[in-house]
């Protein structure tokens, strides 16, 4: 689960089904709510379009983007900005809307921010049809080569850059500098290490833990960084699916006796009963994004000032590839009535320094190079952590393994719904691997997807 | 006189009603009628007949008969418990004096106050062992936290445990309200012949109601066969653990917005819908619901 996710979780219960005619009525309704969320600008087609209207962008986005698109506003007076807010957890909100635009033949919004990169995946597809290719003239392509090695691959198909991405999400190592000292623990730099150190924190301090891996997208980290072949796009519509291929059991079998001895728990981190249980700093480690330092060790946990740092991820014999856990994306319509425009908002949002260099307007690490180099300067300077996570969040930020496709639609919920759900029942990783790919081929290929195994 | 005494009085019938036609045909005919176009045709365009092989496909999807099958165990759970709950309530009512009565009634009354996503966080609440305030209960069962109580295997003890909560209140005022037109010549002169307040209850008091218990029967299955929003938000609000495709309806939803296939999902809604209709009309059948006295 994104930041973002985690703040929008909970909203889409209007679709309430009552009476003998409701399975029916709740596509309706659902039109509905779609037509009350159009806004009037938007609502004008290509053809009607007048040329003082070419200069208005339509932009949805959440409410952590917003800064950004009025800092827009301000320095662009010549545009006018048409803002819309939606919760920006796309995981079914934003292909309804898209969808029902198709069905009508307009509404569409310009611009899009997501915090979900399925997005970018079903919007490029031909059903829908909603995302505009961007480097084929709209994007130039030395802005596009500033974005951190491996960021844009969720947002390409068969060579075709379909969005921007806003932030990375890179799994890094973060430890309790104070507690590891205080025990002389030392950081794992190899899997074998982790493994072993939570051996020894089951025995020598039980209730303290290096991990966690009940959270929906536990394994865009534990097994992206592991380069488990879940979901790797390998040709068009084309998905290599093979869960207990080497890679993968290798990380099952890694978790599963510190699942069982307690040192990596099974509650999702953000959730109640993991905030009661590990405030303030019973966290001793835990393989987590990058944005974990602020969002999930300082605002919710609590952790005192000056004890958490980071290092980088524990790695494998000859690999160095770690997870990604999130990271949103912008994305612009292929309806736009002007595209160039559309466009250069989201490069705008996505490169500007003046917005994404800065930790206060933009909170996580920027996709975008230059502007990441002017972030990290800032990143430490409210000096939370025990030292600067600069140096940690720029390598690792190149190192995201780029065989974790995005695909049409939410692969964490496969996982969570088969294996987060087994391992609450007391189940083994290893023994749910099957389960899982099973789950995925399944949604795969009721998706029109060919799979295949290794 | 009798002439232009009616036609005033039909008019206003009619000025009643209108309000309410106008609402179904927007709301529940015209978009039946769509649902079913859409079934029976090859894309949202057009696309000409499809037969029956939308119905097909979505049959043969990997997730419709375990959908059907949580659905079916959770209405099983849902109508006995609501049957038999809210009958042997409404008679508990019943029976008692006027003053506790009426407090009963508002009692039980209440839970359904809230509309149905708003009970459904109140549900959340409940159901996290961390922030709980019948947290004890749950961690008696050996539940710790928000992922252990919604196992799967809880799930439809769950929804019928929040589906009771919100939508029995409602019945029980029914049931007493129909209770109450039991003309009581009638019990006085069964207590007379010797009749307990048990046999009373049984023998006399049920088989006058039995068609607003048919009623209920009905009306609970449509709505407990459309399932939706207690999966989709528990589902969110427990990270995920739960499938999205958990009910057919939202199966249905999954089609439409996720595979943009408006035609596999009519397909499902037309389902839910026959379904409906059988068991409403065999409830009809065997209780005489239609039968004029």
């Amino acid at each position: 689960m994104t930041r973002h996710q985690l703040l929008a979780r909970g909203s889409s219960g209007w679709l309430r089904s009552t009476g003998a005619f409701a399975a029916t009525a709740g596509i309706l309704s659902a039109c509905v709510l779609a037509g009350s969320f159009v806004p009037a600008a938007a609502s004008q087609t290509r053809a009607t379009q007048a040329s003082s209207s070419d200069q208005t962008v339509t932009v949805w986005t959440d409410g952590p983007r917003l800064p950004g698109f009025k800092l827009f506003q301000k320095t662009h007076p010549s545009v006018k900005l048409n803002i819309v807010l939606y919760d920006g957890d796309a995981s079914a909100d934003l292909p309804t809307k898209i969808a029902l635009y198709n069905r009508a033949g307009s509404g569409w919004p310009d611009v899009v921010f997501s915090g979900n990169q399925v997005d970018a995946a079903w919007a490029s597809d031909t059903q829908y049809h909603f995302a505009a290719p961007l480097n084929k003239g709209l994007v130039p392509q030395s802005l596009l080569n500033g974005f951190a090695t491996g960021s844009l691959a969720p947002c390409t198909f068969n060579g075709v850059v379909y969005c921007l991405r806003n932030d990375i999400a890179q799994d890094v190592l973060w430890y309790n500098k104070t507690l590891m000292t205080k025990w002389g623990y030392s950081v794992p730099t190899t899997w074998p290490q982790y493994q072993a150190l939570g051996e020894k924190v089951a025995a020598q301090h039980p209730g303290y833990i290096i991990g966690e891996i009940g959270n929906t997208n536990s394994a865009d980290a534990y097994f992206a960084g592991s380069e488990c072949p879940a979901q790797e796009l390998v040709g068009n519509l084309k998905v290599e699916i093979d869960t207990t291929a080497p890679d993968c059991t290798r990380m099952a079998n890694l978790l599963d006796p510190l699942i069982k001895d307690g040192s990596i728990t099974d509650l999702p981190a953000g959730s109640n009963d993991y905030v009661k249980k590990y405030r303030p700093n019973k966290v001793l480690m835990d393989y987590a994004a990058s944005w974990y330092g602020e969002y999930i060790f300082e605002d919710l946990l609590k952790t005192p000032k000056g004890e958490m740092a980071a290092a980088l991820p524990p790695t494998w014999p000859g690999d160095s590839y770690t997870g990604d856990q999130g990271g949103g994306i912008y994305l612009v319509s292929s309806h736009a009535a002007n595209p160039k425009l559309a466009a250069e908002v989201a490069e705008f949002m996505a490169t500007s320094i003046s917005f994404q260099g800065n930790p206060v307007t933009a909170p996580t690490y920027p996709a975008y190079k230059p502007a990441a180099a002017v972030w990290l300067k800032a990143v430490n300077a409210s000096g939370y952590f025990a030292q600067s996570p600069a140096g940690v969040f720029t390598v690792t930020a190149n190192e995201l393994w780029p065989g974790w496709s995005a695909l049409t639609f939410d692969t964490d919920l496969n996982w969570a719904n088969t294996v987060v759900a087994g391992i609450t029942a007391g189940k083994s990783i290893a023994s749910l691997l099957g389960p899982w790919g099973t789950s995925l081929k399944n949604q795969a290929q009721s998706l029109g997807y060919s799979v295949v195994s290794s | 006189m009798t002439m232009t005494r009616r036609r005033p009085r039909s008019a206003a019938g009619y000025a009643f009603v209108a309000g309410y036609v106008v609402l179904l045909i927007a709301f529940g005919v015209a978009p039946t009628v769509w649902a079913l176009t859409l079934a029976f045709q090859k894309s949202t365009a057009g696309g000409g007949f499809a037969g029956v092989s939308n119905f097909v496909r979505t049959f043969e999807d990997y997730r419709f008969l375990p959908a059907i099958e949580h659905t079916g165990l959770y209405l099983l759970i849902w109508l006995v418990s609501l049957i038999t709950l809210v009958v042997g309530l409404a008679l508990g009512v019943h029976a008692r004096g006027k003053r506790s009565s009426s407090v009963l009634r508002v009692v039980y009354y209440l839970p359904g106050a809230l509309a149905g996503a708003a009970g459904v966080v109140v549900w959340l609440f409940l159901l996290d062992p961390a922030v709980s305030p019948i947290g004890f209960i749950l961690r008696a069962f050996g539940w710790t936290s928000l992922n252990e109580t919604v196992a799967t295997g809880h799930l439809p003890y769950v929804f019928a445990m929040m589906a009771f909560w919100s939508g029995a209140g409602g019945w029980i005022l029914v049931m007493y309200g129909a209770l109450n037109t039991i003309p009581a010549e009638l019990m006085d002169a069964a207590g007379l012949d010797g009749c307990s307040a048990w046999q009373l209850a049984i023998r006399i008091k049920v088989p006058m109601i039995r068609k607003w218990i048919a009623y209920m029967v009905i009306l609970a299955f449509a709505t407990g066969s459309q399932l939706f929003v207690e999966p989709q938000l528990v589902g969110e609000a427990s990270f995920g653990v739960i499938n999205p495709s958990w009910s057919p309806n939202q199966l249905a939803y999954v089609y439409a917005f996720q595979m943009d296939n408006f035609n596999g999902s009519a397909a499902i809604a037309v389902d839910l819908l026959v379904l409906g209709l059988l068991c409403a009309a065999l409830v009809v059948v065997r209780t005489g619901l239609f039968r004029a006295d």
